[in-house]
């Protein structure tokens, strides 16, 4: 029995190396990888869909309100994840830091209100289900029928 | 109309506490958001003679018919320098923690369109650190281009004067203070702000961003009080990366001007600035031309920085230049004339932190400048003068 186990062990070592190599990659991937985005509103809201450019401009405080003159209101994600540093880049077109930087001489200057920083995909998901005028973004996989997507970014 | 202290306190006190029912009535966490910043600064120059400070000195007649500068007033007392304490304000070559400040912003929203907001700021005064009402209005969304604000409101001039106090929204240490300081050696372009109305159009076409906006009020200053200024502010932006702005205001100087000749005279401001973050590249630059109802008071300022962002680090060269009184027809002991150049670095090294430091030779050709000394016989700076600083700024 002892020496069938030794015989295995290089194996057995050998594939349990592979195995947690694997595993790891693949938990890398999932952190680096760019995961699809969705910008999401309340369902009953009476926006179909939007355009990269509309959601730039409502991100920047430059649209304030919903085409039909209803209120919007604007919710970000937590700062410092990959995921709104790819949104901020693709779809605002700045560096996280820039846009920081852009709402803070706003804010501290008493011109503008910066979005609702409400932190994971779960709470922005609650947030937009319970708000009829709310606008944000999650992560695509996330996406349930509590919330309508109305762009998605890949 | 002169809208007093006491009476716009009142009127901010009683509208904020109407609104602030409402507030509470209403989910509160929904209603009130609270952010802030702060500012660790260290600065030090290498002569004793402090800059930047508050040195409050008369011009009066010498005998002879000619007017000259007074040395600095209670300039011979024991353990100053000219008079001036660090309390005071002013750096020297014993360093300086005073540039120090928190700031605390709340915003409560009343409704859709009304909001009241103010800001908090602690700074050091007279050696201990005291909290005042940096500004707090009330703002009315006519609609999604028009609003109007009143009550205590930062004084829309100069590129970066409305957030002058938040060192992480720029990159210097300090904003250009040859153009920016609002100490009255400077060349009083800019003061942090003002009590009265704002009326703020914004709109937008494609890439383009327009700002007008109108403001009227009054300023009180030690050492002076500007009453019914009027002034206008256009910027136009282009993508959010570069702008241009140009603003005017002119008020009529009364109550305790520092000196009695500029009782009842114009103070006109005229300014003109362009900025610009073209993906790594940053560059600003303004031009200002002020009177004050008396040649001696006339000056210009100019300041032009440009630097690149190396992802977490930011290079910064600034030029600033002073004349204030350099005219024809003023006796040249009450001319000023001062350069200043500056290199500055910052490290984002953390998400909403930043360090910097920042070298700065100030050179003065006439005068004396934004030294705290009088032009005939108090202590002189030496003709240029080396400035070190370090900060750490923080949001959050």
């Amino acid at each position: 029995m002892m020496h069938l186990f030794n015989k295995m062990s290089p194996f057995c070592i050998r594939r349990s190396i592979c195995a947690f190599m694997v595993l790891m990659f693949s938990m890398l991937w999932q952190v680096t990888a760019m995961a699809d985005i969705a910008v999401i509103a309340n369902p009953a809201s009476a926006i179909g869909s939007i355009d990269a450019a509309t959601v730039k401009r409502i991100y920047l405080g430059k649209l304030k309100s919903w085409p039909d003159g209803s209120s919007l209101t604007v919710v970000d994600s937590s700062a410092g994840t990959a995921m709104r540093q790819q949104f901020l880049k693709q779809v605002v077109g700045k560096k996280e830091i820039k846009f920081d930087s852009y709402w803070s001489r706003k804010a501290f200057s008493g011109k503008g209100t910066p979005p609702k920083n409400l932190g994971s995909d779960a709470d922005i998901k609650a947030y937009i289900a319970a708000n009829v005028g709310s606008i944000g973004y999650i992560n695509a996989a996330q996406v349930d029928a509590t919330v309508k997507v109305l762009m998605k970014i890949k | 109309m002169l809208i007093t202290q006491k009476r716009l306190a009142t009127i901010i006190i009683s509208s904020s506490l109407l609104m602030v029912q409402s507030v509470y009535a209403a989910d509160w966490t929904e209603k009130v958001t609270i952010r802030g910043f702060a500012s660790a600064v260290y600065q030090q120059t290498d002569d004793p003679v402090f800059f930047n400070g508050d040195c409050a000195r008369e011009f009066a007649d010498n005998g002879s018919g000619v007017v000259v500068a007074q040395p600095c007033a209670n300039s011979t007392d024991p353990g100053t320098v000219n008079g001036v304490t660090p309390a005071n304000g002013g750096i020297n070559e014993d360093g300086s923690f005073r540039r120090t400040r928190i700031g605390l912003n709340i915003n409560a929203n009343i409704n859709e369109r009304v909001t009241l907001q103010t800001q908090f700021l602690v700074l050091e005064e007279e050696d201990e650190y005291k909290m005042h009402l940096d500004w707090g209005f009330i703002s009315v969304g006519l609609n999604d281009n028009n609003t109007v604000r009143a009550g205590e409101l930062r004084l829309p001039v100069g590129l970066v004067n409305e957030f002058q106090s938040v060192g992480f929204s720029f990159p210097w240490i300090e904003a250009p203070q040859l153009f920016y300081t609002s100490d009255f050696n400077g060349p009083n372009v800019t003061r942090e702000s003002y009590r009265g109305l704002n009326y703020l159009w914004q709109g937008y076409a494609d890439d383009w961003a327009f700002t007008t906006e109108i403001f009227y009020g009054d300023i009180a200053l030690e050492g002076m009080s500007l009453n019914g200024m009027f002034g206008a502010t256009l910027k136009a932006e282009w993508d959010d990366a570069v702008y241009a702005q140009a603003s005017t205001y002119s008020g009529k100087m009364l109550y305790e001007p520092r000196m009695a000749a500029m009782l009842g005279e114009t103070h006109q401001v005229s300014t003109f600035g362009m900025g610009g973050d073209l993906s790594s590249f940053l560059f600003y630059a303004e031009y200002a031309h002020v009177t004050m109802g008396m040649d001696v008071q006339e000056s210009n300022a100019w300041y032009t920085s440009v630097g690149y962002q190396f992802e977490e680090i930011t290079l910064m060269l600034t030029y600033q230049d002073m004349t204030k009184g350099d005219v024809a027809g003023v006796d040249d002991a009450l001319k000023n004339s001062q350069t200043m150049s500056s290199a500055s670095l910052r490290y984002d090294f953390a998400y909403n932190t930043a360090l910097k430091f920042e070298l700065s030779q100030i050179d003065t050709e006439k005068g004396v400048g934004l030294f705290a000394a009088g032009a005939t016989t108090d202590l002189k700076p030496a003709d240029s003068v080396n400035m070190f600083g370090m900060a750490l700024e923080v949001l959050f």
